[in-house]
């Protein structure tokens, strides 16, 4: 075993106390314990760099687009749960979007509740959504599941668009609610310039690729891979497929309930066609498969790509080309699905793998020429 | 003891009859082999026993427990481990990946279930291909891995089904060497298989169905010498010599 396949694999951390050959071992070793100090200098700036970003930036223009970037990093984040962990495709996301937009606005306005706690009540009322779906569509395959899921949600517009009043709830069928700016502060999830906002959704993608990256390692995460897999031989080895599944469904709806909410709060204006639109959940699965599904950074790889091209080409063509970005989004998918069926984070993983390891290299020549 | 008894069990796809009234049982710690001609009902016989069919009738029963309607996952967890005979790996992912499925069936620590695993591939002379991902192995480290991920559940029944099928000879004896290990360590084992050779080395006791329906049962001996497996499945030859 050389270093460098050492390094090249996925788990660093376990060194082979039994390696035959002590000195590759110790080699190894080393090479691993500069790999990880790389990795944590560079996720410790990316962190500052985020954190400092609205300091640098000051057009409220910028940061509304950077404010959606990582919107979208979020969602499909959330989204990767079930549609890249458990292999399925759900193209119906935006359900829980609306879900969450509509609790937390509906309760704020007509009862007061601040949108914080409306947005963990929709949060819960998107997992028994989301569980609902789940139980009738995990049994289907492939396009099947897709096209259930996007019934599901393109009923739920239609529905949404239809009522007016849901008993006392007054829904406001296809002129959505307005959320009037009047009560500004954290506890009314209300501000007037971009900065809060932009901390707010900082702090959901950092909590949520957290979560990712636990359950990519836990029993859970393996469970769904192997589910979406081949399930028939992971049930043979134990795995309760669907149940797996339902539990990646009802945390990746409780999630995504969250950002609708943040939504809601982000613009003030919610209506039907535009909250729980088709195209924001073809946006999010377009995002997930050009940056990568199943993977951590896949998602927020396709955000930092795809949510520019989107946002420039409304600005710019609005008015001779609507819908320019899904167009491009069309071509990039299938370049990228032609070329890395896996997804954009693939070859650039292992360019920044091989850089790591060039880097790590260098380093040891340095102190074994110090040292001779 | 008796680990497994099959009563009487049928099983029908349509108007097909796949099974029909086999009967069978295994003690605890032997190896009992499964013959018969292709079509003859052993991988649905499996299947019904590792809960994939739940059998048109009849009774399965594994440690003193009727399991006929149970699923595979509650099988697996309860010390019932089977292989594929169409290897069936996680491509995408390493061989520790795939062996750590299924060592999770009986922790839920992520650490723990590494270790178990790597104790697996080490008994299986695996370690070095660990980081290897599964869709590039050979076929023989397709069906290797198919026992390693089994074995990792920690059963007290493995159901083996054609794990040397498509193998060297060289590479079968090796399978009989570890599947004979396995047995050491107190696994009770059954084995569907089509080299004789091995069947042959590996068995205790061997059980020959034909269209469904048992034609014979006793020592290897036994069975190569009985008129009714030599006409269906060994051939003339097979008797002779």
């Amino acid at each position: 075993m050389t270093g460098k396949e050492f390094t090249a694999s996925e788990k660093p951390k376990i060194a082979r106390a039994n390696a035959t050959v002590p000195e590759e071992s110790a080699d190894s070793m080393a090479t691993a314990v500069i790999k990880d100090t790389v990795n944590k200098v560079l996720l410790a700036s990316v962190a500052l760099l985020a954190f400092g970003l609205p300091l640098i930036v000051n057009s409220p223009t910028w940061l509304h687009i950077i404010v959606l970037i990582y919107f979208y990093a979020y969602l499909t984040t959330s989204w990767n749960m079930v549609g890249g962990f458990a292999g399925v495709l759900p193209l119906g996301h935006a359900v829980f979007i609306g879900i969450g937009a509509y609790s937390s606005t509906i309760l704020s306005l007509q009862y007061g509740v601040s949108p914080w706690i409306g947005m963990m009540i929709g949060g819960v009322l998107s997992v028994v959504a989301g569980v609902l779906i789940g139980l009738p569509t995990f049994k289907m395959r492939g396009a099947y599941f897709a096209l259930a899921t996007i019934a599901f949600a393109e009923g739920f517009r239609v529905m949404v668009e239809n009522i007016d009043y849901l008993g006392p709830l007054n829904v406001n069928g296809p002129r959505g609610l307005q959320i009037p700016p009047l009560n500004m502060g954290l506890a009314n999830f209300m501000f007037s310039g971009k900065e809060p906002y932009y901390y707010i959704i900082l702090l959901m993608l950092i909590a949520v690729l957290t979560l990712t990256w636990f359950i990519s390692r836990s029993k859970l995460g393996y469970y769904l891979n192997a589910g979406g897999e081949e399930p028939e031989a992971a049930m043979a080895l134990g795995v309760n497929v669907s149940r797996a599944k339902l539990v990646a469904m009802a945390m990746s709806s409780f999630l995504t309930a969250l950002a609708g909410t943040f939504y809601a709060q982000f613009s003030l204006f919610i209506h039907p066609r535009s909250i729980i639109s088709l195209d924001t959940s073809f946006e999010i699965a377009f995002i997930a498969l050009i940056g990568g599904r199943g993977s951590i950074a896949g998602p927020v790889l396709g955000a930092l790509l795809l949510r520019p091209v989107s946002d420039f080409s409304r600005i710019y063509f609005s008015d001779s080309l609507p819908g320019l970005h899904l167009i491009i989004y069309g071509v990039v998918l299938i370049l990228v699905m032609i070329y890395q069926p896996r997804g954009l984070q693939e070859p650039l993983a292992r360019v920044y793998d091989h850089l790591v390891n060039k880097l790590a290299d260098m380093f040891k020549k340095r102190v074994i020429h110090e040292n001779s | 003891m008796r680990i497994l008894e099959v009563n009487d069990i049928t099983m029908r796809f349509g108007g097909l009859t796949a099974v029909d009234h086999l009967n069978l049982h295994i003690d605890e710690g032997e190896i009992l082999g499964l013959i018969g001609p292709n079509g003859a009902g052993k991988s649905t016989a499996f299947n019904c026993i590792a809960g994939v069919h739940a059998p048109s009738e009849g009774e399965i029963n594994f440690c003193g427990e009727v399991i006929n309607k149970q699923k595979p996952w509650t099988l697996c967890k309860k010390g019932l481990a089977r292989t594929f005979q169409i290897v069936k790996p996680f491509a995408t992912k390493s061989v520790l990946y795939n062996v750590m499925v299924g060592a999770f069936a009986t922790t839920d620590k992520t650490e723990k279930a590494r270790e178990k695993a790597m104790t697996v591939l080490d008994t299986l002379n695996f370690t070095d291909k660990m980081d290897i991902k599964a869709g590039n192995l050979t076929i023989a480290d397709r069906k290797r891995l198919e026992i390693a991920r089994a074995l990792a559940t920690e059963p007290r029944l493995l159901l083996l089904d054609e794990v040397m099928a498509g193998l060297r000879p060289a590479e079968v004896d090796e399978v009989v060497g570890v599947i004979q290990h396995i047995r050491q360590q107190g696994v009770t084992i059954f084995v569907i298989e089509h080299i004789m050779r091995a069947v042959m080395a590996l068995s205790d006791r061997i059980v020959v169905i034909h269209f469904g329906n048992k034609i014979a049962e006793g020592t290897p001996k036994e069975v190569a010498s009985d008129e009714n497996v030599i006409k269906a499945y060994l051939g003339a030859e097979y008797g002779i010599s």
